[in-house]
């Protein structure tokens, strides 16, 4: 059941219905069969495994709990995350070990025949082992209660809106608000529905569209029939395309879970406005980034804190965490490369922020000018940009064909027809449509910086905001990408 | 405040929903120029024959020829891919208004169980008047993901915004779909429900097809088509109607139709009902629009062959001048020779030199290279063409035979790069 199907609507509906007449504490009977019933409508399979993963992390958590040892605590911790990070690996990682198995040893002159494992990849079971293993994590070391109930701590890994692409929550951030749930006045709810409607529009009208122009040269299998400009363009639609995406998925969630009385964590904070690789990590995908500090860079840091070469293991430690981010979101080297990427902006962000420092210093240029905010914020999206080749492209060599042949672009040159008639699988108006739709984004990224628009929205007159959310929901409807010409699916689905 | 947000939603819901069916409403005008909105148009109680089905049907049977021939006033109805169950309801709606003699269902019908399946049953509920009857078909066929084939504008969301234009084009269509407002041709090409398919299959296409596109897909009577073709057959005897199966004919092989018509017949002998199957009879490629579908010349032959069964199976008179002229018009097959090996003309010749009986004029498909068309007797050719550079084209010989006045458009492809080799 896709978030944007008429089916997802229906369901949602239902289950809003619903929730609101059951008493409070009786919801969570209702919340959890239908975050089953969900993931039923993907495949049975999936919710077995989702039941596989609950009754380990919960039994785990009890034992963790009995256990007044400390070093019994570790080892039932250590045990919880063997058998959950080896089911991920099993189901996600087992295929492109032996693949990457098979290519190091051709190299070294080995033939391999090894047979690749046909398994399913659960939905949703890269974002539930991150919520299982900081589950194990904060009852080891006290930082969350041990959860006793075990129906309420099936559906903090179930939970609907947030199963199949997050955002990454916490224990003891998302149980207590099972038996309080927070309640909210009339405007807030119209807000959500509205965030909600807005994140439809966005992945129907805008991501869609995109993703019809992106797959279109990616997957094209002749990437050298397009030149350097029409890639470099393509590249930046992509940049779009996955932050639309990934922001429209986590609008409904976040919507959806706050009108079942549900505040998620906010996954984006208009990341491409980002003046460093730094903070555009505190604003993209936030819950993951929050996660990955938590739960792996401040050990590694903690357990490094004594060796020589302090500064030196910091970057060692970001470089390892970003890694394991890219092969986090996927079981390629593409994945990797991506990860690699992101740290090594870090690192290098890290090392020499005095030496930049001293330079803007020294050319007399005021760090908070609106230009030097400008320069910095582009350079941070060409840089990230850079690395979503990696994260796009189906193959290394295809990245690197991707980036040779914008860094060697021969011509400014755009084909009339290319712009005007087809591009990439859209015809004129479906273009034109995506183009004026991501403008339109953009308008309300910018706005967003310092009103919520929303809100500002819902205080509006009737006859003003009634008519915007009737053009938004026929918006939808008339422009949106969809039915058997659906391009895509949530792009982060697929982690 | 609670009630007062109650009512402000009430509001809103109350203009949303009037938005939405206004604009379902404009949409709808395409299918209110279809076969079930023209079907009800007819005088009542005026049909004697009528051809229940699906595309196959639709395409391939000429009510207006079959009524030159046996005198019976005939429709042809249904929806593409018809269901069994679709069927049924479609005949409840047909009482209403008509009472005919005759009823024929084809048989493709009872291969597809649409049981939760949408398919195009819209073509027949957007068409006729909210009733119990169109209540239950939507029932029938309603399921929660296809929810949305239901209302007419979400179903064709990328054509209307993309084509605003056409609204009124459809607005025109739908109000001027009269013979006084509407070309002769397309009148009567459409007033009885017959649909005119401008395809031609080619050798290819039919090679491809058998590689690639064969189906194991054979005839399952499952309870519920049982139980569906039983109440159809008590509804018919209800409304003393004869009812008959018969079966259209397709490209050979395509879905096992080899053991279905088995299938067929034991179905027919065992309730009792009249069996044609036109499938016996030889069609040739230029019957065909693609491989279940039949062109104009192929609907021409069907209804010729159905109407001969007719009158075998009910003792109907022929009208055997009326039946003459529709052999004549029916051309078989044609060859292209080029006249002189240096020039670059020409001639369309067909194969029994029937060609005499009719008169022939040709349209020349946009963005063609051929320079004009005309006939010549004396070499008994249909027409004689010049053309500039050797390619495919694609042109449609209009057939006419003045004693019937009846126009057969027939599109041909002319491959006029094997012919220069």
């Amino acid at each position: 059941m896709i978030f944007t199907s008429y089916l997802y609507v229906g369901f949602l509906i239902l289950v809003l219905g619903v929730n609101s007449l059951l008493p409070k504490k009786h919801r969570w009977i209702w919340l959890l069969i239908s975050s089953y019933f969900f993931l039923y409508t993907w495949d049975l399979k999936f919710c077995l495994i989702l039941l596989a993963y609950t009754v380990i992390t919960y039994f785990i958590g009890v034992l963790i709990d009995k256990s007044k040892e400390r070093k019994t605590k570790r080892i039932w911790l250590n045990v919880g995350l063997l058998l959950i990070i080896g089911g991920l690996f099993v189901f996600k990682y087992l295929n492109f070990s032996i693949e990457s198995l098979a290519t190091v040893l051709a190299f070294a002159g080995v033939q391999t025949d090894f047979n690749m494992v046909h398994l399913f990849l659960p939905a949703g079971i890269s974002f539930y082992t991150f919520q299982s293993i900081s589950y194990m994590v904060d009852v080891s070391n006290g930082r969350s209660k041990v959860e006793k109930h075990f129906g309420k701590f099936a559906l903090f890994l179930a939970f609907f809106p947030k199963l199949i692409s997050g955002p990454i929550e916490r224990a003891h951030e998302f149980i207590p608000q099972i038996d309080n749930p927070t309640p909210f006045t009339y405007d807030e709810m119209i807000e959500n529905m509205l965030r909600i409607g807005w994140g439809i529009f966005k992945k129907l009208v805008i991501a869609n569209r995109l993703a019809v122009m992106t797959n279109a040269v990616f997957d094209s299998g002749d990437l050298f029939q397009f030149s350097g400009i029409q890639l470099l363009f393509i590249v930046i639609i992509y940049a779009f395309q996955i932050y639309i995406d990934f922001d429209a998925y986590s609008d409904i969630a976040i919507g959806a879970g706050r009108l079942l009385g549900f505040k998620l964590t906010e996954n984006f904070k208009r990341p491409y406005f980002s003046k460093n690789i730094v903070e555009f990590w505190r604003r993209w995908h936030v819950s993951l980034s929050n996660w990955l500090r938590d739960y792996l860079f401040i050990p590694l840091n903690f357990s490094s804190r004594r060796r020589k070469h302090k500064q030196l293991w910091q970057y060692i430690n970001i470089m390892i965490v970003f890694l394991i981010s890219g092969i986090w979101h996927g079981s390629a080297w593409t994945f990797v490369i991506w990860g690699g990427l992101h740290g090594a902006y870090q690192v290098w962000e890290a090392a020499t922020a005095k030496i930049r420092k001293n330079i803007l210093t020294k050319l007399k240029i005021d760090p908070n000018s609106y230009g030097h905010k400008f320069y910095q914020v582009l350079i941070t999206f060409a840089l990230t940009t850079v690395a979503w080749i990696f994260f796009r492209a189906n193959s290394i060599i295809d990245a690197l064909v991707v980036g040779k042949r914008i860094l060697f672009m021969r011509s400014l040159y755009l084909p009339e027809s290319w712009i005007f008639k087809t591009a990439f699988g859209l015809d004129e108006k479906d273009f034109t449509l995506a183009l004026i739709a991501l403008a339109l984004f953009i308008i309300v990224e910018f706005s967003s910086r310092r009103i919520n628009i929303r809100q500002e929205l819902v205080k509006q007159p009737i006859y003003f905001r009634w008519p915007i959310y009737l053009l938004l929901i026929f918006g939808m409807i008339i422009f949106g990408y969809y039915g058997s010409n659906n391009p895509a699916d949530f792009i982060y689905f697929q982690f | 405040m609670y009630m007062k947000n109650f009512i402000k939603i009430l509001y809103f819901s109350i203009i949303f929903i009037f938005v939405f069916f206004s604009i379902d409403s404009i949409s709808r005008l395409e299918t209110k120029t279809n076969r079930w909105y023209q079907f009800q148009q007819i005088e009542k109680n005026s049909l004697d024959i009528v051809y229940l089905g699906n595309s196959h049907n639709m395409q391939g049977i000429i009510p207006r020829i079959s009524k030159d021939i046996l005198g019976l006033n005939g429709f042809t109805l249904g929806v593409p891919g018809e269901s069994i169950q679709t069927t049924y309801f479609e005949l409840v709606e047909l009482f209403k208004t008509q009472s005919p003699q005759y009823i024929g269902i084809e048989t493709f019908t009872l291969d597809i169980n649409l049981s939760g399946e949408t398919g195009f049953v819209f073509a027949f509920t957007d068409s006729i008047p909210v009733s119990i009857n169109s209540l239950n078909t939507t029932l029938q066929s309603f399921t929660l993901p296809n929810a949305y084939n239901h209302f007419s504008w979400i179903r064709q969301h990328t054509f209307i915004w993309k084509s605003p234009e056409k609204l009124f084009d459809l607005y025109h269509r739908y109000y001027n779909n009269t013979k006084e407002n509407s070309s002769e041709l397309n009148f009567y090409l459409k007033s009885d429900g017959y649909y005119y398919n401008d395809l031609q299959i080619t050798q290819e296409k039919i090679d491809y097809v058998k590689n690639n596109e064969k189906s194991n897909e054979i005839l399952k009577m499952d309870s519920q088509t049982r139980f569906y073709l039983e109440k159809i057959i008590k509804l018919c005897e209800d409304n003393n109607t004869q009812l008959f199966l018969f079966t259209m004919p397709v490209v050979a092989d395509y879905f096992g139709y080899e053991y279905s018509t088995l299938e067929y017949k034991k179905i027919s002998q065992q309730y009792n009902l009249p069996y044609i199957d036109l499938r016996d009879n030889d069609f040739s490629l230029i019957h065909f629009s693609d491989t279940n579908h039949l062109t104009q010349l192929g609907a021409l032959r069907a209804t010729i062959d159905i109407s001969n069964e007719l009158a075998t199976l009910f003792n109907l008179s022929i009208n055997k001048d009326n039946l003459a002229n529709y052999q004549q018009l029916n051309i078989d097959q044609y060859t292209i020779k080029k006249l002189t090996s240096q020039s670059s003309r020409f001639a369309l010749l067909s194969d029994k030199g029937n060609l005499e009986n009719n008169s022939y004029s040709f349209v020349i498909n946009y963005g063609t290279q051929i320079k004009g068309g005309h006939i010549d007797p004396q070499s008994n050719a249909a027409t004689i063409l010049e053309y500039e550079k050797p390619d495919v084209f694609r042109m449609t010989i209009l057939i006419e035979n003045p004693n019937n006045n009846y126009v057969i458009r027939h599109n041909i492809y002319l491959d006029l790069t094997e012919i220069e080799r």
